[in-house]
């Protein structure tokens, strides 16, 4: 009868554990679908922009390829000039040379003379009949390889996209293909003409030849393939004609005196090489911030005045720069002079050097067509002439940004020995003047230019054929192909799934912040490049141009987060804060 | 009337009218649980056949345009010439032209799509698929996933002999 009073009431207790199971169940389950999702997308995403990149990097090979069989044809259309010209070359020997030795065969050779005359002339009637219509078909094809060589990435850059659209949308939501040189086009400008005729020649040599292949014997008909190439170049006026802009290869260069202005800050060049607005824009901040005083030549205040700030590394690389002893020499000279007194004091022995008083410093400014006979840099060694014998290349060799090291001085030295008689403590000051600082200079140079040097065609009516851009090698950045995508909004985070598992709550800091969006966008990278063993001077001959992909690295030169973005930062106004982040680190982070 | 242990009043047992509860309840939420854990069985495998099937797109798309999208598959992995593949090349289609002598107008065509496919090249399609079997709770069989992956394809190297060669040679085929 007790043992009734100590049992427990069970009923409904498996049920509530159960209950509270199965709600724990139902959230793994959605768990384990959003974990599912999100790898699932995530695993699309990189598929998308792998794909896109291949895509875009294939298109511009295949630009790169086009421009190559347009080459070719070139060089077996020029052949075709090059081979009568030949004929008509070798018919002008045979003639001189039947002539010549008619004499030693007593007239033996005189019958070839009118048949060689009619080959002669037969080939320089075709040679010219067909000239202009070679040249016009060669500007032609010139125009076209130009135009290509300018629409294929813009061209692989809309493909690309839109393929991204189609086959990969959802879940990409936005990408955006950047290929380098997007404006400029292809890396390839025109090459000279008797590069041109050397390969029509080399054409006409392998057809000679051909003979000497079949039987084996490759080095021979290499020989007379290289050396009519040869003789082409050599006489490329004779074999093939003047190129169009009036030449002998390019575009016509004209000299003109180009002005230089030092000292130049690392980051100008870097503008002046990159054309990069954001680069730009940091140098022309930093070249604010150097900018001296108008009346003292001191750094400004408010400016970054120490040893390793602008103004000081500005005055630094001045000295080295604005080096009179350059050739050219400096013609126009910015300088910091300071003045003063040096009290020496005579203790009837010798000048004892006391305080000295210095004068606040003053700009100056000398300008070579002011005063062309007289002209003179502030300081120097004594051969250059200059206004102070003296140049010291270390404003601050203690380190100490106040104690500066003039570039060269004079006065301030010791009286002469006083009359006899003279009281001790008898104090003279002594003046003296120092160039504390070489503020800048002007160097001019003179340059030859080439005209209408703008894109990848450097002349409009040429007929030359494309080269390689000089400066650029296999896997740098004007090969490169960016992506970079977006991912629907809905998608983001741990998924769906798991968002119902939380039943509503907002899903707990992750403590990743800004990183957290590295699951949201996806960035890749591809390039296309030369698959075989010519040099650089056969790239541009044959058709191996591929595409790969490639690591995602951000270039070398900063590169604006709008160029790599682009119309995605409208749909997704997160995504140039990540681009900005991702920059910051951008040597610690690799894809 | 109820009985303290110490007062000797006894309140009848309600054990009697309860027994079996608990078993009974354990019979309703067995159901329910298994139902649920096995559901994460069904999407665990699910997710990895739609991952598997991604992988192989992915890979056998690769591998296919490294080789230039050959005619040819045979030099492809044996995964990648199963029947659950299908592979199709897309190129750009020559223009209308306003020819209408038939051989020459197919020879035209010819070497204009020599021309095209350097300019513009192909693409490819793979689409894979994966089965699998869900749970009998969920209707048993076999269920198929399917993944596609488009990708360019690479081109293949050529001089100028074997472009004069692929031209001469479609210009015959479509005249001869």
């Amino acid at each position: 009868m007790a043992g009734g009073l100590r049992e427990a009431d069970e009923r409904g207790a498996i049920l509530l554990i159960a209950l509270f199971f199965a709600v724990f169940m139902v959230g793994m389950v959605y768990y384990v679908i959003g974990v599912a999702e999100a790898v699932l997308l995530s695993e699309r995403m990189q598929d998308a922009v792998d794909a896109s990149a291949l895509s875009g990097a294939v298109m511009n090979a295949r630009g790169m390829n086009f421009i190559v069989l347009i080459n070719l044809v070139m060089s077996a259309l020029l052949a075709i000039l090059v081979a009568l010209k030949l004929v008509e070359t070798l018919a002008m020997v045979g003639i001189a040379l039947a002539s010549a030795l008619a004499y030693p065969t007593f007239g033996l050779t005189l019958p070839l003379i009118p048949v060689l005359e009619t080959v002669r002339s037969t080939a320089s009637s075709w040679y010219h009949t067909l000239k202009p219509d070679i040249e016009q078909a060669l500007e032609g094809l010139n125009t076209l390889s130009t135009t290509v060589a300018r629409m294929a990435p813009p061209a692989s850059k809309e493909l690309a996209e839109e393929g991204v659209e189609k086959y990969w949308s959802p879940p990409v939501e936005c990408a955006t293909v950047a290929p380098a040189r997007l404006t400029e086009g292809l890396p390839v400008e025109d090459d000279e003409y008797p590069v041109l005729c050397e390969k029509a020649g080399n054409n006409v040599g392998a057809l000679i030849a051909l003979p000497f292949s079949v039987i084996d014997v490759p080095e021979l008909a290499d020989a007379i393939s290289g050396a009519v190439g040869g003789a082409a170049r050599e006489f490329s006026d004779w074999f093939c004609g003047a190129d169009g802009s009036g030449g002998s290869g390019g575009a016509p260069s004209i000299a003109t005196t180009v002005q230089h202005y030092y000292p130049k800050l690392p980051s100008v060049t870097e503008c002046e090489n990159t054309k990069n607005d954001r680069v730009c824009r940091d140098s022309n901040a930093e070249t604010a911030d150097a900018d001296p005083d108008d009346t003292t030549g001191r750094c400004q205040a408010g400016h970054d005045c120490s040893i390793d700030g602008p103004y000081e590394r500005s005055v630094r690389a001045a000295r080295e720069e604005c080096d009179p002893t350059k050739r050219p020499a400096p013609v126009e000279y910015w300088w910091q002079e300071q003045t003063g007194t040096v009290n020496w004091t005579w203790n009837e022995v010798a000048w004892e050097r006391g305080d000295e008083t210095v004068d606040e410093p003053v700009q100056q400014h000398l300008n070579r067509k002011d005063n062309p006979l007289f002209f003179k840099p502030p300081c120097g060694p004594s051969a250059v002439l200059p206004m102070i014998v003296g140049y010291e290349r270390d404003p601050h060799p203690n380190g100490d940004v106040n104690e500066i090291n003039p570039v060269c001085s004079e006065g301030g030295a010791a009286p002469p020995l006083p009359l006899p008689g003279t009281r001790k403590g008898t104090v003279v000051a002594v003046p003296f003047k120092r160039v504390t600082h070489i503020l800048g200079c002007r160097i001019d140079v003179r340059e030859e230019k080439r005209g209408a040097d703008e894109g990848p065609a450097a002349s409009g009516s040429g007929r030359s054929s494309k080269r390689i851009i000089d400066g650029v090698s296999l896997g740098s950045e004007p090969f490169q192909v960016r992506v970079f995508a977006t991912r629907k909004p809905g998608m983001v985070g741990p998924g769906r799934g798991v968002r119902v598992a939380l039943w509503g709550a907002a899903a707990p800091d992750s403590g990743l912040g800004e990183l957290e969006n590295f699951g949201r966008y996806a960035v890749g990278q591809a390039e296309y490049f030369y698959d075989g063993t010519e040099g650089k001077n056969g790239w541009m001959w044959n058709m191996k141009w591929r595409g790969r992909l490639k690591r995602f690295r951000l270039p070398e030169d900063s590169i604006d987060a709008a160029t790599l973005v682009g119309p995605c930062a409208v749909d997704d106004p997160g995504s140039p804060a990540f681009f900005a982040m991702i920059a910051g680190v951008k040597d610690l982070v690799m894809h | 009337m109820e009985r303290h242990w110490n007062r000797g009043t006894v309140r009848p047992s309600r054990r009697t009218g309860a027994r079996g509860t608990a078993s009974v309840e354990a019979v309703v939420a067995l159901p329910v649980l298994l139902l649920l854990f096995i559901s994460v069985f069904y999407v665990r495998d699910n997710a990895l056949a739609l991952q598997s099937a991604a992988n192989q797109a992915r890979t056998c798309a690769w591998l296919y345009s490294a080789a230039n999208c050959p005619d040819d598959r045979s030099a492809l992995p044996a995964a990648c010439q199963g029947a659950a593949l299908s592979v199709d090349p897309d190129v750009v289609d020559p223009p209308e032209l306003p020819v209408t002598v038939e051989p020459i107008k197919t020879a035209i065509d010819s070497l204009l799509e020599v021309a095209l496919e350097a300019a513009f090249g192909s693409a490819t399609t793979v689409a894979a698929e994966k089965s699998f079997s869900p749970p009998e709770l969920y209707g048993g069989g076999t269920k198929v996933v399917h993944r596609n992956y488009h990708l360019a394809c690479n081109i293949k190297k050529k001089d100028l002999g074997d472009v004069v060669l692929e031209a001469w040679t479609n210009v015959y085929d479509a005249i001869f």
